[in-house]
């Protein structure tokens, strides 16, 4: 009669081991869960954003997805700010028509994005005083986004977080 | 009599049970943790790579490289091999002999690896053309790789040619129009 319950108290302490041991390794799982899940999302973003760009034209897509304090290092020019890039954004899109643009690649780790697009579009408008060709032109973009929370307070005060993008590098062939 | 067997035995199935229904989550995050490890080798083999360029090392860079590894260059049409890497390798060094390569950021998934970097050096022989300027110049580029089994794959390569050619005082300017 002893013996046995002798053994209970054991076998319910195995059973206690077994759950704890299983809850460190489950917090775990949980992190790399949620750490996938952000970069799907950041992926959705980027996605968006090259889509609203060239394929839709909207230029509220900028205010939608960047920061306001978003920074683009191009191989030959670097945009500092929101107002800026709308800027420059307005100039390529008055310029070139009929925009198309492809993703051909996307990868994410942690809080960054690499896509490789083709960009294709007619000049038809002058841009950085070369006058409208009316050529076509195709390139290849690379760019790697830095994607942030970006939290606003709202009227009634609750901050509310959405992702954006901070910065980009850029490189085109 | 009965009791404590019945209750030990139903104790010890739950903990089975319990040791059981968490066995696929396990197998979930080795998996993950894996995929992680192989992502960072994956980093390492991209750095490794840079870093034999920098020493002129081809014994190392032909062991980092797959047997059928491919080159795309936007300049070319077909994929390049490791012999014309390996060639361009040597020409850039004999124009600019302190080329070095400085990594600024480097991201992974699954095969894929993404460079960032930031390339200097002196130009002291003549490169494309250009006589020796002795200009201490730069270069940016953004290299992908596909890294499999420890060994690249393939690479693509972009780098900012026209920010170093200007800094070698060349300019862009529009085609002489045919006229007459």
């Amino acid at each position: 009669m002893n013996k046995y319950l002798c053994a209970i108290p054991s076998a319910l302490l195995l059973c206690f081991t077994i759950a704890c041991q299983d809850k460190a390794a489950m917090a775990e799982l949980e992190k790399f869960r949620a750490q996938a899940k952000v970069q799907e999302q950041n992926k959705e973003i980027v996605k968006r954003y090259w889509n609203g760009k060239w394929n839709e034209r909207r230029l509220e897509i900028l205010d939608e997805l960047q920061t306001s304090d978003v920074v683009n290092y191009g191989t030959s020019m670097k945009i500092n700010n929101l107002k800026e890039y709308k800027q420059v954004y307005g100039m390529f899109l008055s310029a070139f028509h009929d925009t198309h643009l492809t993703i051909e690649e996307i990868s994410a780790e942690g809080d960054r994005v690499m896509t490789r697009v083709v960009f294709r579009g007619v000049q038809q408008g002058a841009l950085e005083g070369i006058p409208a060709t009316g050529k076509t032109v195709t390139i290849s973009i690379f760019t790697v986004f830095r994607l942030v929370s970006f939290c606003r307070k709202t009227r009634d005060l609750l901050y509310r977080c959405t992702l954006r993008f901070r910065s980009t590098h850029q490189f085109l062939i | 009599m009965k009791y404590p067997l019945l209750i030990a035995s139903v104790v010890i199935l739950l903990s089975f049970t319990v040791g059981c229904q968490n066995g696929a989550q396990k197998a979930e995050l080795e998996k993950v943790k894996m995929q992680k490890a192989i992502e960072e080798q994956n980093k390492q083999v991209a750095r490794d790579f840079f870093a034999a360029i920098d020493r002129q090392d081809f014994t190392k860079l032909k062991d980092l490289l797959a047997e059928d590894f491919a080159l795309n260059d936007p300049g070319s049409p077909v994929p390049l091999h490791a012999d014309n890497l390996f060639a361009g390798i040597k020409d850039h060094y004999t124009a600019f002999p302190d080329w070095n390569h400085v990594i600024e950021d480097v991201t992974a998934e699954g095969e894929k690896v993404t460079v960032r970097l930031i390339q200097y050096g002196t130009h002291k022989a003549t490169y494309m053309g250009i006589p020796a300027t002795g200009s201490r110049v730069h270069m940016a580029a953004l290299h992908v790789g596909r890294i499999v089994d420890g060994k690249i794959k393939d690479w693509f390569a972009v780098e900012d040619y026209l920010g170093l050619m200007t800094q070698l005082g060349m300019e862009l300017k529009p085609k002489e129009a045919k006229k007459k």
